[in-house]
């Protein structure tokens, strides 16, 4: 139940952090994007407890279910457009930070040009999640935020 | 001129038409002191605050999930200026039917929305929200004529109340409660299905007095949800009354507990007063779990009295595990107790008194003993919310009683935080309203280091400076100044919590050292406890009791948007050439990011003009026989983050020894964005690292460290460890 997860995960008073970071640098000479997500641990736990019904899940707890609820939260909240045409992502791996949780994804063969990231986490459960994006690229960084307002944020690759 | 002049580069040229004055003095910003508050960030001598006194009968209605009440608010102006009228809070007003809360929202749906999400910000609610008053009457039973204006009612005294006097009346009403696991809220209730109960935390249910001081006036500053309370100190004695079943907690001594409770209970109340090493049960589970399926329809009322306080908060249930422990703080015996249901066990008979002891502890000795009888942690699933010596905390394990590290961390991290919020904003009493960083920050900050004192590797999401350079970093269109109301910031959580904790930690661990910090932060909190301060209070006491001009760091840290991010561009060796030799004026490879280059340069005797009316000349062979015995570098800085910072460095030698130096941030201040220093070591330099303990908060690492290293990016070493 998602109105659970909202009032257990992403307490307004307990943190006020309904805020996420994801950083894209993108490699000319590779023509890669390299992704980095960090989220709050706890808030990804009971989201995913949640939502699989799996009252035992536990972000800290390194196993393959754990890695398979953990990568596929991540590609359902991320998208990556190139252009207009979704770009699918290669998958590196997560790890924790304290209590902030990093997960890793590549994408390949990205030209210059226009790129377009749809990051919804957690925006169906809180109207107030705000998701950062920074873009890097050739040592400069460009913000844009994603949020129930726009989950989109496009930026032009040089 | 000579060796040691600095030369600007031609990057420092262009940048220097940026300066931004981030070494002026902040006086423009800050008010003038005054008798009120003084210019070493002390109370003045002329300090007055008001005091405001409460007699209140409330009743819990567990059928209707409603309360009603009466209080007698006897008003003390103690203020040099009449008050033809008095202001005071009714924050249920919130939750009436088009409230500025929901109209102020600003939203859109995207393509899809859920239920809780409309709910939630559209107001979709049941509950028939806001404050119904009844009777505003005097002391003599005379109505008065009040007017509301949304979540503040102002009432019109007959005559004025003069300085010195005080104003005596009555207020009657009654509200419905929200059911917090719909609307969310800092109040309301909890309902178990399974055993058909409630769990009642009940707060802002009284029309509270707003404060009145020498800086504001009235703040009276509507209340939207975010920016929360201003409250006057005063005494209050509570009746509240309940199913006689319930067991409760609140605000203050309980008075009548031979009354209330059963011989056994009352039994065991006394025995956990001399109860020092841990918790003792005075309800356990087994007891409660029983109690859940009473239904009495008679009432108990419980009393409490609390003095100097700054508000009053109760839970009550059937469902209630009762423990408590004495802490002995300075002279005081203090009780922690904690409350909650079964459904927090077993992670809460196992730490919630525990991390009550320990912020207790931990928060007395940085600031202020302790000055209550009893710190209250009750179990409340989704919050953390604070009131004077109770706190409403989640943490709550699974069905089964599992519960992960995360559930386990949040939980501790909660009731340390909300216990904590008894030194910040409950006794050392800031504007909440205006400035959610003077007690969200502070005390998210004091969170951090009973966290790291208490807990082996506390998992901390905020607290230490590395934590928000991720915030902190790209564009600031959408960061706002940490002097910005908790009501227009762009992420409350980021400004009003993590950022000014990070801030104090630098200010900790980089600029001041932990005894200057210590002894001005405790100057802060003895100055201010039991009264009203305001940022600039907190500035100038900082700077007062340290010692220490930090002006440049209020200016960087809590009004500006800069973030910290500091490249040691170069490293130049000079090779020191004795006169009559012809130095070798170095121009390959100025910017070469790979190696230390070395420079020549030749030392020249002082022309006699330069002594001007000195007799006495330095000794030429005498200076270059101690230059030969060390090794000259230069070292040049970019401040590409804007925030001027102190630079930490570590200097590791050819030898593979390391030393350590801070350089004070002063070392921006002719010019904000470029800095070079040389400086003489007994070894040659190997590199240069910056910042190597992550305590200023640098955004970028990769240009910490000269010569440059080829290190595998944060993704590369992930993409490395899983291949």
């Amino acid at each position: 139940m998602i109105q659970l997860i909202v009032q257990s995960a992403l307490s307004l008073l307990l943190h006020a952090h309904h805020i996420s970071v994801c950083e894209l640098e993108y490699k000319k000479d590779t023509k890669s994007i390299e992704l980095v997500q960090q989220v709050f641990a706890n808030d990804l736990e009971l989201f995913i407890r949640q939502k699989s019904g799996n009252a035992k899940f536990d972000v800290r707890q390194k196993n393959e279910q754990t890695l398979s609820e953990i990568k596929a939260f991540f590609e359902e909240h991320l998208t990556l457009f190139s252009d207009t045409t979704s770009v699918n992502g290669t998958w590196i791996g997560y790890k924790l930070d304290g209590n902030n949780l990093l997960a890793f994804i590549e994408y390949k063969n990205i030209s210059p040009g226009r790129i377009t990231l749809e990051n919804t986490i957690f925006l169906e459960m809180l109207t107030g999640q705000e998701n950062i994006v920074h873009l890097t690229q050739m040592g400069t960084t460009q913000t844009g935020v994603c949020s129930s307002k726009s989950r989109k944020v496009s930026f032009d690759l040089m | 001129m000579n060796i040691f002049f600095i030369g600007r580069t031609q990057k420092d040229k262009n940048k220097a038409h940026t300066w931004e004055g981030k070494f002026e003095q902040i006086d423009n910003l800050l008010p003038t002191p005054n008798v009120y508050r003084a210019g070493d960030g002390a109370p003045g001598p002329s300090y007055w605050q008001q005091k405001a006194d409460y007699v209140i009968k409330v009743k819990l209605d567990d059928e209707r999930q409603s309360v009603s009440g009466t209080e007698v608010v006897t008003y003390f102006n103690q203020s040099p200026q009449p008050l033809s009228y008095l202001w005071m809070q009714l924050d249920q007003n919130v939750r009436e039917k088009g409230s500025d809360k929901y109209l102020a929202k600003n939203l859109k749906f995207g393509d899809s929305v859920t239920t809780y999400g409309v709910v939630f910000n559209t107001q979709l609610t049941s509950t028939d929200g806001g404050i119904h008053l009844t009777k505003v009457v005097d002391a003599k039973g005379n109505p008065l004529n009040y007017t509301i204006v949304k979540t503040m009612m102002r009432i019109d005294l007959t005559e004025p109340l003069e300085p010195g006097d005080k104003f005596e009346f009555e207020l009657e009403w009654w509200y419905n409660l929200n059911d917090r696991m719909e609307e969310h809220g800092r109040s309301g209730y909890e309902y178990f299905p399974e055993d058909q109960n409630y769990s009642y935390s009940i707060a802002q249910f009284y029309p509270r007095m707003a404060v009145y001081d020498d800086f504001n006036g009235w703040q009276h500053k509507q209340f939207l949800g975010s920016g929360e309370f201003a409250l006057t100190f005063g005494d209050f004695d509570v009746e509240i009354t309940v199913p006689s079943d319930h067991v409760v907690t609140a605000t203050g001594e309980l008075k009548n507990a031979k009354r209330v409770l059963s011989s056994e209970h009352y039994s065991r109340f006394q025995q956990s007063q001399q109860s020092f090493d841990k918790p003792l049960m005075i309800i356990p589970e087994t007891e409660a779990i029983a109690n859940e399926k009473s239904r009495s329809k008679d009432t108990k009322t419980w009393i409490y009295h609390a003095e100097n306080v700054r508000d009053f908060a109760f839970a009550s249930s059937r469902k209630f595990i009762w423990e408590a422990q004495a802490v002995k703080l300075g002279n005081k015996e203090v009780m922690a107790m904690s409350f909650y249901p079964k459904e927090g066990n077993p992670l809460w008979e196992q730490e919630s008194t525990k991390a009550v002891v320990n912020t207790l502890k931990t928060y007395s000795h940085y600031s202020v003993d302790y000055p209550y009888p009893v710190a209250n942690s009750v179990h409340a699933a989704s919050i953390g919310m604070e009131y004077p010596m109770i706190c409403f905390n989640l943490g709550r394990p699974a069905p089964d009683g599992t519960y992960s590290d995360a559930v386990k961390y949040a939980m501790i991290g909660v009731v340390i935080h909300e216990v904590g919020h008894n030194f910040f904003p409950m006794i050392v009493n800031s504007d909440e309203r205006q400035w959610a960083w003077m007690d969200e920050g502070i005390n998210s900050f004091l969170e951090y280091l009973t966290k790291e004192e208490n807990y082996e590797n506390f998992p901390h999401d905020r607290g230490p400076a590395y934590l928000v350079v991720k915030y902190m970093k790209g564009q600031k269109k959408y960061i706002r100044p940490m002097m910005t109301n908790p009501e227009q910031v762009v992420q409350l959580g980021y400004n009003a919590y993590s950022k000014p904790a990070a801030s104090l930690n630098v200010l900790r661990d980089v600029v001041l050292g932990h005894e200057l910090f210590d002894k001005a932060f405790k100057t802060y909190s003895e100055r201010w406890a039991f009264k009203h301060p305001k940022p600039a209070d907190f500035f100038r006491t900082m700077e007062d009791a340290s010692g220490i001009d930090l002006d440049w760091f209020w200016r960087g840290w809590y009004y500006s948007r800069d973030y910290v991010d500091v490249s040691i561009d170069t490293i130049i060796h000079y090779d020191i050439l004795p006169n009559g030799h012809k130095a070798d004026y170095y121009v390959s490879a100025m910017d070469s990011l790979a190696s230390i280059q070395t420079k020549k340069v030749k030392l020249t005797e002082t022309p006699d003009y330069y002594y001007d009316e000195f007799r006495n000349k330095l000794d030429y062979d005498e200076v270059y026989n101690k230059m030969n015995q060390k090794h000259y570098y230069e070292l040049n800085f970019t401040n590409v983050g804007g925030l001027v910072t102190p630079i930490v460095l570590n200097m590791h030698y050819e030898d593979g020894s390391t030393s350590s130096i801070t350089i004070p941030a002063e070392v921006w201040r002719y010019s904000e964005v470029s800095a070079a220093k040389i400086m003489a070591f007994d070894k040659p330099l190997a590199y240069v690292e910056i910042d190597p303990y992550r305590k200023t908060g640098d955004a970028d690492l990769s240009n910490n460290v000269f010569p440059r290293k080829e290190e595998m990016s944060e993704f590369d070493k992930m993409k490395a460890q899983e291949e």
